[in-house]
């Protein structure tokens, strides 16, 4: 989601483990190593796209698959959430990176507020605030169709 | 809106994610083949570091009055803290900048996580540096050195200290608590993901450091504090 392509994911998912070895003597005890480790991974996917200014987009390709088939109740039905689901990568797609970063990792990873903050070097109160900001930006992307479908 | 954050999630199971890689393999061979720190070579001035932290150790700090990281923490300067120093480790005025990668504006934009602020005093500036979540701004004046205006997320996962033997007076920007240090002075920060210790050197005559939002602000310039307090209440 940071990387923006699997094989940088790889590649910094590895180097940040590295380091984190490396600077396990430094971290503090007293706090939860989670967020510590997901930090350091996700400054070094950010410093890795941002070194090879790459832009390439983030294809989330909605699954039309049997969980479709099992939310819907029937095959008709499940090919009208995949399409609804595809409308809605979309428009994330088209969001502000920020915007699509927060929303990302605050849904899609399902990620708490505070290791969303850790994740992407913000404060859980900017968090919030840009959270609620990229769903409003979303959902008029998004517009009625796609939400109520 | 509870619609939207459940189909968000929905989707996010429903996404085809990459597989998973193994990756304890690779990590390990890393590891056991550079058991130690690999030799860095933006950390050449990593003698410097260790000067200055025997400089503070061996004595030769000076508790000067109203200066110190208490003090910044009641200011709320939280990112900073500064210490006052009998002498500075022999550094040159104006050297190198070291503040990161060059990018274009639009680029820094992009990819920091905060919202870039600038001062509208100094117009355009003429270089962009971006490291890590730290953004630095070059003006270039004809008849000066150049100005300097970073911003650096205020938080204590990016720490800024600065050894100084001039002056530091409390200000006021824009309603925000500051500090204004005068004279020559050494800057230290440490690297977010806490993988190493950088210490840069980049000596100024004049260096102003505020908070805005979230945002820690530092202005540095040869010009006089006032012009540097106009510069500074420009911030947009």
């Amino acid at each position: 989601m940071l990387a923006r392509n699997a094989a940088d994911a790889e590649e910094a998912a590895q180097d940040g483990f590295v380091k984190a070895w490396r600077a396990l003597p430094r971290f503090d005890r007293s706090r939860p190593f989670r967020p510590w480790l997901l930090a350091i991974v996700a400054n070094e996917a950010r410093n890795r796209r941002r070194s090879a200014g790459r832009r390439e987009a983030l294809v989330l390709r909605a699954a039309a698959s049997t969980s479709d088939a099992d939310r819907a109740g029937s095959p008709e039905l499940a090919l009208l959430v995949a399409e609804r689901d595809a409308a809605l990568a979309a428009a994330l797609e088209r969001l502000d990176e920020r915007d699509r970063q927060v929303i990302a990792c605050r849904y899609l990873l399902e990620l708490t507020e505070a290791q969303t903050a850790a994740a992407l070097g913000l404060r859980v109160g900017t968090v919030k605030s840009r959270l609620s900001r990229a769903l409003e930006r979303l959902r008029a992307q998004a517009g009625a169709e796609v939400l109520h479908g | 809106m509870a619609e939207l954050q459940e189909r968000l999630e929905q989707l996010g199971h429903d996404a085809r994610w990459p597989p998973t890689p193994d990756l304890a393999a690779g990590v390990r061979q890393a590891i056991e083949s550079s058991p130690s720190p690999p030799p860095r070579s933006r950390f050449r001035r990593r003698p410097l570091l260790a000067a200055l932290l025997a400089l503070v150790v061996g004595g030769g700090v000076v508790a000067a009055p109203g200066v110190g990281s208490e003090l910044l923490q009641r200011l709320g300067l939280k990112g900073a803290t500064v210490t006052q120093v009998r002498e500075l480790p022999p550094a040159t005025l104006g050297g190198p900048l070291a503040v990161g990668e060059r990018v274009s504006l639009a680029d820094a934009e992009r990819v920091v996580d905060h919202d870039l602020v600038r001062p509208a005093a100094l117009g355009a500036p003429a270089e962009v540096y971006v490291d890590g979540d730290a953004v630095t701004f070059v003006y270039r004046a004809r008849s000066r050195r150049p100005i300097l205006f970073a911003q650096v997320p205020g938080s204590t996962r990016r720490y800024v200290q600065k050894l100084a033997t001039g002056r530091t007076q409390r200000v006021q920007v824009a309603g925000r608590p500051g500090l204004l240090l005068r004279g020559r002075h050494v800057v230290i920060f440490a690297r977010p993901d806490g993988d190493a210790v950088v210490a840069e050197t980049r000596l100024a005559k004049n260096t102003l450091l505020w908070e805005r939002g979230e945002l820690l602000l530092r202005l540095e310039a040869e010009q006089p504090a006032g012009e540097l307090l106009r510069i500074a209440r420009s911030v947009g």
